[in-house]
């Protein structure tokens, strides 16, 4: 899903400095499932940012509500009210949400808490790892179900690098799967490393962001 | 956010104690505690685990409620939940890290891991860690 | 001849060829690369200019290349995938050939995140491009040499005439694969390959016995990277840090039990020269003294490598 990590309190209190009366706003899919932006977390947002407005001389009422999703209307908008009687909304949304919120409430100035990062899967409790990177193009046919794209740091094609640990882990992170490793092994597995000869071509990246911002249209589900 | 009625005198440290039912001998509901002398007021609340603490909820007392939480857990390796008091460490750990970054001091949340407490004893631990943070008013300036 | 370069010519008329090593500096100055330039003249047939390495800053390697040419020295200009995309990359191969450049190694690049090492600041922040990798780098620029070809289909006019370079990690994990990947290499285009630093000649001999097997050592020329060691802690670092390397446990005792490690470092080095010229395929050696170029003309003499041909 939609991963994020928490900004520093300090970025959201410099942000907020002059308002009264804020309202943190949650989202209870991506960022809830990461603990990053659900409810639970903006119940941890509120008491310091209000500790740390009592102690500054300056204090701040703080307002917190959850909703499904900030990437859909219909649930904006159940938070109109708690939007009009604050003087500006910290989004725990993705940047997807945040920018709903801006969009709907264009009156009142929303903040970002978090920093949307990646797509990721929980691998395990409490670990989150990168598995796709957008491209556009996906190629996981031909890597045995590994992403080269977002798992590989330099997203190789033909990989591994020369960078590739002994241990099998990365260059860059003593932690993470060195990717293409991993391909060999399961293309070994299955008796057909010969795929991994092939040369691939240069990837067009021209479907993924690099081609200028998506916005596509499905004539079969319009209105 | 409906804010507790204060309970003691303006002045005292309040400690909110949260014990596992399995840390002391006697299950007997332990009242709050008011030591003048010491300017203290405890608030024992029992759990059925000390996993069940919330990083929300300890930082919501702290902001407004009490000076301090301590928690006592279970002996890491005597939780009948297995995991419960090792999760418990990991929130306090998490909780005290939110604090330090606003410049409040981890000290005001605590953790030990006991077992067969009497109610003195249970409230003994409140009063180390109202000690310790009645230390720090000096330093860190209160919430 | 592809290219009319002074290290196709070496190896097509079956010298054992040597290239060096050389790094740029951090800074704009042409004297510090004339300074080297005149330290290693005469002793290698081709010379390389790295790219920014390990992700730090340096001048540029086609524009040290071009101070390495004014000065009579043959440069192997670096590329590396990390910060240039397809458009820079074949815009920079038609103006390094127009300088007069002729030889290329192609690249991946180390991550930027890796910035020296953390010795210095590097630039982790800096925007990671990646566009191709070196095995597609190497189609490209064989495309750009042999049928005058862009990777967009585009033409240019007249071709490159590169003589083209990959490197090789024989013992990166997974060690089997490395030499299936070698072939890709070679097959994208690759005419001559310089090897990730060896230490361990019998196990090197093992990884080209099957590149021979494979039919690929007449395909290009292998040249085994020698690094000359200078101190075991060094040997050890490597070792521990440099992924590929591997260093025996005797070799890093020797130097360490050495009353003169900087001297043993010269024997160490002469002897890996030697053992790599006996292995089959083997066709020159790659050699550098890290931030230490003068060192390599007494190696290069020592290792009676001179004259070059």
């Amino acid at each position: 899903m939609i991963f994020a990590e928490r900004k520093p309190i300090e970025e959201i209190l410099g942000k907020i400095e002059g308002c009264k009366r804020v309202l943190i706003a949650g989202c209870a899919t991506c960022v809830a499932e990461c603990a990053v932006g659900g409810e639970a977390e903006t119940e941890t947002l509120a008491p310091l940012l209000s500790m740390a407005r009592k102690r500054a001389g300056s204090a701040l009422d703080v307002v917190t509500r959850t909703v499904e999703k900030q990437c859909e209307w219909e649930f904006v908008e159940e938070l109109a009210d708690d939007v009009g009687a604050a003087d500006a909304v910290i989004s725990l949304a993705c940047g997807i949400g945040v920018q709903a919120m801006a969009e709907r409430f264009l009156d009142t100035p929303v903040y970002p808490g978090v920093n949307t990062s990646a797509l990721t899967m929980r691998e395990e409790t409490g670990l989150w790892v990168s598995r796709c990177a957008a491209c556009g193009d996906c190629v996981l046919g031909e890597t045995f179900g590994l992403c080269p794209v977002a798992r590989c740091a330099k997203s190789l094609m033909n990989g591994p690098c020369g960078g590739s640990r002994k241990d099998g882990k990365c260059e860059i992170d003593e932690n993470l799967d060195c990717v293409w490793n991993l391909i060999v092994e399961r293309a070994e597995e299955r008796g057909q490393l010969e795929a991994l000869s092939e040369i691939r071509a240069a990837k067009s990246w021209s479907n993924s962001r690099h081609g200028g911002p998506k916005r596509v249209v499905r004539e079969d589900l319009r209105q | 956010m409906a804010r507790r009625k204060q309970e003691s005198d303006g002045g005292d440290t309040r400690i909110v104690v949260f014990y596992c039912q399995h840390t002391v001998s006697d299950l007997t509901r332990i009242d709050p505690i008011t030591d003048r002398a010491e300017g203290l007021y405890v608030k024992p609340v029992m759990l059925t685990c000390s996993s069940k603490i919330q990083v929300s909820h300890l930082l919501a007392i702290l902001d407004g409620q009490a000076e301090g939480v301590e928690v006592v857990a279970c002996p890491k390796r005597g939780c009948r939940f297995l995991t419960g008091s090792t999760m418990a460490e990991k929130r306090i750990i998490h909780a005290r890290g939110l604090l330090e970054e606003i410049g409040v001091s981890g000290e005001r949340l605590g953790i030990s891991w006991k077992s067969g407490l009497s109610a003195d004893a249970l409230v003994h631990l409140a009063r180390l860690r109202a000690r310790a943070i009645q230390e720090l008013d000096g330093k860190e300036g209160n919430a | 001849m592809k290219s009319g370069s002074n290290l196709e010519r070496v190896l097509s008329e079956g010298h054992f060829a040597v290239t060096a090593e050389v790094g740029p500096p951090r800074g704009p100055d042409p004297s510090a690369v004339k300074k080297k330039a005149e330290s290693v003249k005469g002793i290698a047939d081709a010379y390389n200019v790295t790219d920014n390495q390990t992700a730090v800053v340096r001048m540029s390697s086609i524009a040290a290349s071009k101070i390495l040419l004014d000065e009579g020295l043959e440069p192997v200009m670096q590329m590396v995938c990390r910060d240039r995309n397809r458009i820079a990359m074949q815009s920079d191969l038609l103006g390094a050939h127009a300088l007069g450049m002729r030889n290329c190694l192609c690249l991946s690049g180390d991550h930027q995140v890796a910035g020296a090492g953390g010795k210095l600041n590097g630039h982790p922040g800096a925007k990671n491009v990646y566009d191709v990798d070196s095995i597609q780098l190497l189609s490209i620029l064989k495309g750009l040499r042999d049928d005058g070809v862009q990777e967009g289909g585009d033409t240019i006019e007249p071709r490159v005439g590169f003589f083209i370079g990959a490197a090789w990690t024989p013992m990166g994990p997974p060690e089997p694969f490395r030499v299936v990947r070698l072939a890709k290499k070679i097959k994208a285009g690759a005419d001559f390959i310089q090897t990730q630093a060896v230490y361990d000649t019998d196990r090197f001999a093992e990884s080209m016995k099957k590149v021979v097997d494979m039919g690929l050592a007449d395909q290009a020329a292998i040249l085994p990277g020698i690094i000359l060691p200078r101190s075991a802690g060094m040997l050890r670092y490597m070792n521990a840090n440099v992924p590929g390397i591997e260093v025996p446990d005797s070799m890093i005792e020797r130097m360490k039990s050495s009353k003169d490690p900087k001297e043993e470092g010269f024997k160490v080095a002469v002897e890996l020269i030697d053992a790599v010229r006996g292995i089959p395929g083997v066709k020159g050696v790659h050699l550098q003294a890290i931030e230490a170029e003068h060192l390599l003309p007494q190696l290069v003499e020592r290792a009676g490598l001179l004259p070059r041909p």
